[in-house]
């Protein structure tokens, strides 16, 4: 098979800058990496919320494309002894899609037995409301920003069991990680960064404009 | 690792049937819950109407003379006593017992006669209540005799108690009823109606009828164990209702 050259955030930093200078960057450029990777995360947040509402409207359903997912492993938990609940750390708030798409699943697991099932997801609009209905055999999890919280059913100990958690990844690790998006969402991150810069910079641009007419002129073509 | 898949047999797991439907209408494991809640309706609905398998359990009779439902109790079938052959032998049901200070441990001293002209006598049961006159029963043409019963209950609804009367002199109750769902784990569903469920979720969630519900409900009553024709059941059912008597 052949192996085919990974993507990565480096490379589309440099693809961005040689674009808007028609050449290598110089030092006149003052753009940093890190300031470029900012307008990348948010323009690939963006991108991904819209494919999604596209997409629906092709199959009728919200669908997260799996490019994007990247599961994480949330090594330890640690018990509100107020509320009983279970608390950890998400790496990113997620995006602002509905709960089941911004995060597609989630689970726990250990050596001895493998991956336990899928936690019992609640909406923030339910949480409230939850205690008042019939509660299903399982652990209930619901997000507040980057924090998740998690309450067995049977309030069995969460202490030392790693989660897994399976969400719209739209931040970066490093420069030289794997883009984590679809080559379609390449275009349209490329183009909205690139307009952003320009305006940051305030760069003048030749504006080629072939279809404006001639207009009035004391010349004549005699 | 051991297979989580739920295996397919009389019963199935609720949560399996909720995740068929999530499955079919391309949902995601935020729905999920809700989905399930909408499933546990639908199973109480039918475990109401059609689905239910009556439970039947012994349970003591308190000193007072009642005996508390049990806590799962949605409604009752049969209040009874167990004769020889095994087969429950139905309490009469009297709705001139008095609910009065039911719920007291000492109801039997707190209900003063006020008459007392009851008939004595009554564990001797059963008698031929038809009519009696002069030390003699005679059978009067045209009037009811009741079943043979061996005491009278009436049920408290609003406290969950069956009231006895004063007579009735036997330990313990058989009492059938119908349950609310029952957790192993997760509810059970009858496979029967596995589709009626999903049908139930399906117009819950604007994707079907209320047609469509009631339409899988009677479909799958047909498949109910009780509901099937068999040879030896149709024979059973022609010999019962051949008799001599007057044919209009």
């Amino acid at each position: 098979m052949a192996s085919l050259i990974a993507y990565t955030k480096k490379m589309l930093i440099e693809r961005i800058k040689r674009d808007i200078l028609n050449d290598f960057p110089s030092s006149e450029f003052n753009v940093s990496d890190n300031e470029m990777v900012l307008y990348i995360d948010q323009a690939s947040a963006f991108t991904l919320v819209g494919q999604v509402y596209q997409g629906a409207k092709v199959s009728g359903n919200l669908v997260m494309p799996e490019a994007y997912l990247t599961t994480y492993e949330i090594p330890s938990l640690a018990k509100d002894s107020v509320t009983g609940y279970w608390k950890g750390v998400l790496p990113q708030p997620p995006v602002s899609l509905p709960i089941g798409y911004s995060v597609s699943g989630g689970y726990f697991a250990n050596t001895s037995n493998g991956a336990g099932m899928e936690v019992i997801w609640i909406k923030p609009n339910r949480v409230g409301r939850r205690k008042d209905m019939p509660q299903q055999f399982g652990i209930h999890a619901w997000i507040q920003g980057s924090d998740i919280y998690f309450a067995p059913s049977n309030n069995i100990p969460l202490l030392n069991i790693p989660f897994y958690i399976t969400m719209a990844k739209t931040r970066t690790e490093s420069l030289t990680e794997t883009l984590n998006l679809p080559d379609d969402a390449i275009e349209m991150i490329f183009n909205n960064v690139k307009q952003k810069l320009i305006s940051r910079m305030n760069m003048p641009k030749d504006i080629i404009q072939d279809d404006i007419s001639q207009g009035a002129t004391n010349i004549t073509n005699k | 690792m051991p297979s989580t898949e739920p295996q397919f047999g009389k019963y199935v797991p609720l949560r399996s049937v909720v995740a068929l439907a999530m499955d079919e209408l391309d949902k995601s494991v935020g729905d999920q819950d809700r989905c399930w809640q909408l499933g546990l309706r639908a199973l109480v609905q039918m475990n109401q109407q059609v689905s239910a398998e009556p439970l039947t359990v012994r349970i003591p009779v308190s000193s007072n003379k009642t005996v508390p439902f049990p806590t799962d109790c949605l409604t009752w079938t049969k209040i009874g006593i167990l004769n020889s052959n095994g087969e429950v032998s139905t309490l009469k049901i009297n709705n001139a017992l008095t609910t009065f200070r039911d719920t007291n441990p000492n109801r039997l001293s707190d209900l003063t006669a006020d008459i007392t002209d009851s008939i004595t006598g009554i564990p001797n049961a059963p008698f031929f209540f038809n009519y009696y006159y002069n030390n003699t029963y005679f059978n009067l043409f045209g009037v009811g005799t009741g079943l043979v019963q061996y005491g009278s209950c009436r049920v408290d609804d609003e406290n969950r108690l069956v009231i006895l009367g004063f007579d009735f002199e036997y330990d313990s109750i058989i009492f059938e009823y119908i349950s609310t769902p029952q957790r192993n784990g997760d509810y059970r569903v009858l496979l029967s109606f596995q589709e009626a469920i999903i049908a139930f979720i399906k117009w819950k969630l604007k994707e079907g009828t209320r047609q469509e519900f009631y339409a899988a409900i009677a479909e799958g009553r047909r498949t109910l164990n009780g509901k099937k024709v068999t040879l030896q059941g149709v024979n059973q059912v022609i010999r019962e209702s051949e008799s001599q008597k007057l044919r209009s």
